[in-house]
């Protein structure tokens, strides 16, 4: 399917404004974690009730959205009895996560679940080990209720498979989720999961956090244990997404953290705060809309710079700085491929056996990459990231924080795969769709802390959001200013209206 | 009169700060027993001696009071490894190619060294861009044994170990990326600290291999503390480098109840019989301390294996890193180009392949960590390589087996595909020829602290180097 910038403006009309108001009838369905154990201590509300109103809710939504690929709602709904007799105080005491619902990436193994990694090859896979993340989640009580649709191995920034279908914006169903965590960015927006896990290897924790206008944090290579070989690599990254600055702070407390399976998971363990009272007075902030060459369109500069904006509101100090061509998107696709092609490509290459099976966008990436590194080597894309981090190494020393937007576009058209044509933003043809990702650069800068919060809409109604990028293992600090920006320009407010109809 | 020379950082900067000795007597005795030792060593390659005497005498106001107060290192004589760009000194790698060159930046471990009041009074000979476990080269000829000059230092930081041995440096700087703190450390008979990946921080772009460590060696465990303590840490040039800081304390616990687990032959490794012997000489005094130790068995281990796993890897960094080079072969030592003809065959996606085999490595060292606080491994299992041969071409005999490639007398691969595994390397014996044999003590991921612990028992019972009947050259 090719769709030309005329067709992008035709969708821009016909949906635009379509951002609603708080629907009370939703209202469970969009409670935050951080509420909801509180309400299930104090007997307020019981674990079955939300889990219920999750699946009410997904019954009415899914239709349209189509981010749950798999459901487990019997079990669901029995373990939501456990957890209830437990605040009950029947039996042993709740767990941090108890009675929570938890959506899960169609990409990690929980043994007994499905985990198809949004592939016709591994449609049936069952795996019989669980990943360090899941597991965690398990003993914290969480129910996880559904695995949430990803691109085929997880490899784009949009998510739609010849298994699982298009995975649909619930504030525009006619662009995409973003990817290629894009399921659990749409089940949280359209209040079908409580928490929801994410993975991160070129922005896809990010990617799905802006365009579905939720939270996500990428955190520093190596908080979060991984599986392996995965774990080796220092562009991925497992983390949370959630609604709430709060919320996916509870929620990376309880999977980051040393473990036996990862030798790079970093000991001491971090704890981040829950709350983020002390504000942000006098932080210095950089704020940098355009890096290098890349191109922004104007709604998403226009609300990065409210966004910026905000944060000056809440105390800080914001300076706006310009990154060079470094940081444009042709040097930063080069050295993403050459990464890719020495291990997240070469994996995927194995598939190609298999390319009957495969998508197209898959064996795209494998080929992309492929060329990429053998056009050069591992080696020449290391002295390039150097560059790279040696600028942002600089920049951090002036500043705490480094304010980026994430995308660079107003979405991506749903179900398009991108592989024989690029994209237009702000009014210029761009030859890779993933220049409407401003992200990779964090997986280079794979060390940096980055919460993606929302900074508004574009005026096809898609969200837009920004990266508050910190120092290297300062993760606090980019909560901190998340939690700002929450407090200054809140998000939690507004809902989409996909389903308020039905 | 050697003894000043062999004087222990601790205890010079003790006695700096008590006035009883000054930075110059010291930086002085260090010149001298170069003088004496350098013509059979030739660990030097570049001395620095006046700047570093007028370093000493401007350390010597600070301890009387005058101007700025002493630094950490303030006055310490610190060997630096010719690979280590200082910003306007020569940086030559060992090569013929870059005979000339002087570097325009500084390595963020150089720089916490002279932040501290280290002098850098001498660079440390390495092979030709630190590629081999021995140290000589076209550019600066053969560095030899000070404890049996027929036998090579190791290497690549094998100037720095064979600086240290011989009492010409107080500390001295190393880095490893398949041993090349570890292997000069055993050879040399002192101490090495490989830390975990990410603790010291490197350079672009090798500090994005996670096999690559920059590290100190010195002559006591205490020392070999207080230089990491100056060079670990976060820094803005190091997206790698981990923080919050690690501090090591300035004195260890015992190691009553500990439990080690102890490997002389992993897996089907081929081991001298004098290396063996000494390691469990070593074992057993840590006993003999209070610690519970076991034998374990390492299957999976054996160089065949490990050493495939780690060329996927060099050959996607280390090869591609000297394809310039490669344009002047001329210019070149012979082990350079085999070095980057044996990477040559590595495909692009073959690094993919080789972290699946780093995988069952990782799980495996995990089972034995979760039962033992440290596990023993000899650091090297020959009594030596010969000085001065490149072992091009041919392997050598160790324990009575021809074994294909040098590298197989360098355990010391594995805790770089292990690489958060902090390693220290400490003196264990002897062998026969009179080479000294190092035992590397492995601990849990991040736990820098417990194989320091180990490393100070075995440092008390049996101490090293403290005397001069325990040490080399004493003749000269």
């Amino acid at each position: 399917m090719v769709i030309g910038p005329d067709d992008v403006n035709t969708v821009y009309r016909t949906v635009a404004g379509r951002v609603g108001s708080p629907a009370m009838s939703n209202d469970l369905a969009y409670l935050s974690a951080t509420e909801a154990l509180a309400r299930f201590r104090d007997r307020s509300l019981s674990p079955v009730e939300l889990t219920e109103a999750l699946i009410a809710r997904a019954a009415e939504v899914e239709p349209t959205v189509n981010a749950l690929c798999v459901t487990y709602y019997e079990q669901a709904l029995e373990q939501s009895r456990a957890a209830e007799k437990r605040y009950l105080g029947q039996g042993d005491e709740p767990r941090p996560l108890e009675g929570i619902c938890v959506g899960i990436k169609d990409e990690m193994p929980i043994a007994g679940q499905t985990c198809s990694m949004g592939s016709l090859r591994y449609k049936d896979e069952v795996p019989s080990y669980t990943d360090p993340v899941g597991q965690r989640l398990i003993d914290a009580g969480a129910i996880l209720h559904a695995r949430t649709t990803a691109p085929e191995f997880s490899c784009a920034g949009f998510t739609h498979s010849r298994l699982w279908g298009v995975t649909r914006n619930p504030w525009n169903p006619e662009f995409g989720v973003g990817g290629s965590s894009g399921g659990t960015g749409a089940s949280l927006a359209s209040g079908t999961s409580t928490l929801a896990t994410g993975s991160d290897i070129g922005g896809s924790i990010r990617i799905p956090a802006a365009w579905n206008g939720v939270v996500g944090f990428k955190p520093p290579y190596g908080r979060v244990p991984q599986s392996s070989p995965f774990n080796l690599d220092h562009y991925c990254h497992t983390g949370p997404l959630a609604r709430t600055v709060s919320d996916c702070a509870l929620f990376e407390n309880l999977i980051a953290g040393p473990h036996p399976y990862d030798p790079v998971a970093l000991a001491p363990k971090l704890e981040l705060p829950l709350t983020f009272g002390e504000g942000i007075e006098g932080m210095k902030i950089a704020l940098c809309v355009t890096p290098g060459d890349w191109p922004v369109d104007d709604d998403v500069a226009t609300n990065t710079r409210e966004a910026a904006a905000a944060l000056v509101d809440a105390g800080a100090i914001v300076e706006e700085i310009e990154l060079g061509p470094n940081w444009g998107p042709a040097n930063i696709a080069r050295l993403t491929l050459i990464h890719f092609g020495a291990i997240f490509g070469a994996w995927i290459a194995n598939e190609l056996a298999h390319r009957d099976l495969m998508t197209p966008y898959a064996i795209d990436m494998a080929e992309r990459s492929l060329d990429a590194i053998g056009a050069s080597s591992f080696y020449d894309g290391l002295v390039g990231e150097g560059e790279l981090h040696h600028e942002l190494g600089d920049l951090h020393q002036r500043y705490e924080l480094l304010v980026f937007p994430t995308c660079a576009s107003r979405g991506l058209i749903a179900g398009d795969d991108y592989v024989d044509h690029g994209l237009e933003i702000g009014g210029e043809m761009q030859p890779w769709y993933m220049t409407a990702c401003m992200t990779p650069p964090f997986n280079i800068c794979s060390r940096s802390p980055v919460m993606a919060v929302p900074s508004g809409f574009a005026d096809n109604g898609v969200p837009t959001g920004v990266q508050l990028v910190a120092r290297a293992y300062d993760d606090v600090t980019a909560f901190r200013a998340a939690a700002a920006l929450e407090r200054t320009k809140p998000w939690a407010s507004r809902r989409p209206m996909v389903g308020a109809s039905a | 009169v050697t003894d000043l020379a062999y004087l222990s950082a601790t205890e010079a900067l003790a006695r700096f700060r008590d006035r009883s000795l000054s930075p110059v007597e010291l930086t002085q005795a260090l010149i001298d027993r170069a003088t004496a030792v350098e013509p059979t060593v030739n660990a030097l390659c570049f001395t620095f001696y006046e700047s570093a005497l007028e370093q000493a005498r401007a350390a010597e106001d600070r301890y009387m009071g005058r101007g700025e107060a002493p630094r950490p290192l303030e006055g310490i004589c610190v060997g630096i490894k010719d690979e280590v760009p200082i910003a306007g000194q020569p940086c030559t790698m060992g090569s013929l190619l870059h005979r000339d060159d002087v570097a325009d930046v500084t390595d963020p471990m150089a720089e916490r060294i002279l932040a501290a009041g280290g002098i850098a009074h001498a660079r440390t000979t390495t092979p030709e861009f630190s590629t081999a476990g021995f140290t000589h080269t076209r550019l600066w000829g053969v560095t030899r044994n000070p404890w049996n000059p027929e036998f090579g230092v190791g290497g690549s930081s094998g100037g720095t170990g064979a600086s240290l041995a011989s009492g010409t440096s107080t500390l001295a700087t190393g880095s490893d990326i398949g041993g090349s703190i570890r292997t000069p450390a055993a050879w040399n008979g002192v101490v090495g600290f490989k830390a975990p990946y990410g603790r010291v921080p490197q350079l672009p772009p090798f500090n994005m291999d996670h096999y690559c460590h920059n590290g100190p060696l010195a002559r006591t465990i205490a020392d070999c503390a207080l230089f990491q303590n100056v060079i670990a840490g976060p820094h803005p040039g190091d997206a790698a480098a981990i923080a919050p800081r690690y501090e090591l304390p300035p004195a260890f616990e015992g190691i009553a109840g500990m439990r080690i687990a102890l490997c002389v032959q992993p897996d089907d490794w081929p081991v001298d019989d004098d290396v063996a012997a000494a390691i469990r000489e070593a074992a057993a005094t840590l006993v003999a301390c209070g610690a519970t130790v076991e034998e374990v068995a390492m299957p999976g281990f054996g160089p065949a294996r490990t050493m495939a796993i780690a060329d996927a890897h060099y050959g996607s960094i280390v090869g591609p890193s000297m394809a310039a080079a490669m344009e002047h072969r001329d210019q070149l030592c012979a082990y350079t180009i085999a070095v980057y003809e044996e990477s040559a065959g590595v495909t692009a996606t073959q690094m993919y392949d080789g972290l699946i085999g780093e995988t069952a490595l990782h799980a495996a060292l995990e089972r034995i960590h979760a039962t033992y606080d440290v596990l023993l491994w000899p650091t090297c299992s020959s009594r030596g390589l010969i000085a001065g041969d490149d072992y091009v071409g041919y392997g050598l005999d160790i324990g009575g087996v021809t074994v294909p490639h040098y590298y197989w007398s360098c355990m010391t691969i594995p805790f770089n595909i292990c690489s958060r595994n902090p390693v220290l390397v400490v003196p264990a014996g002897f062998a026969s020829n009179g080479v000294p044999v190092g035992m590397q003590i492995v601990g849990r991921r991040y736990d820098d602290v417990t194989p320091f612990r180990v490393g100070a028992a075995l440092e008390e019972a049996r101490p090293w180097l403290d005397h001069p009947e325990r040490r080399p050259l004493q003749d000269v």
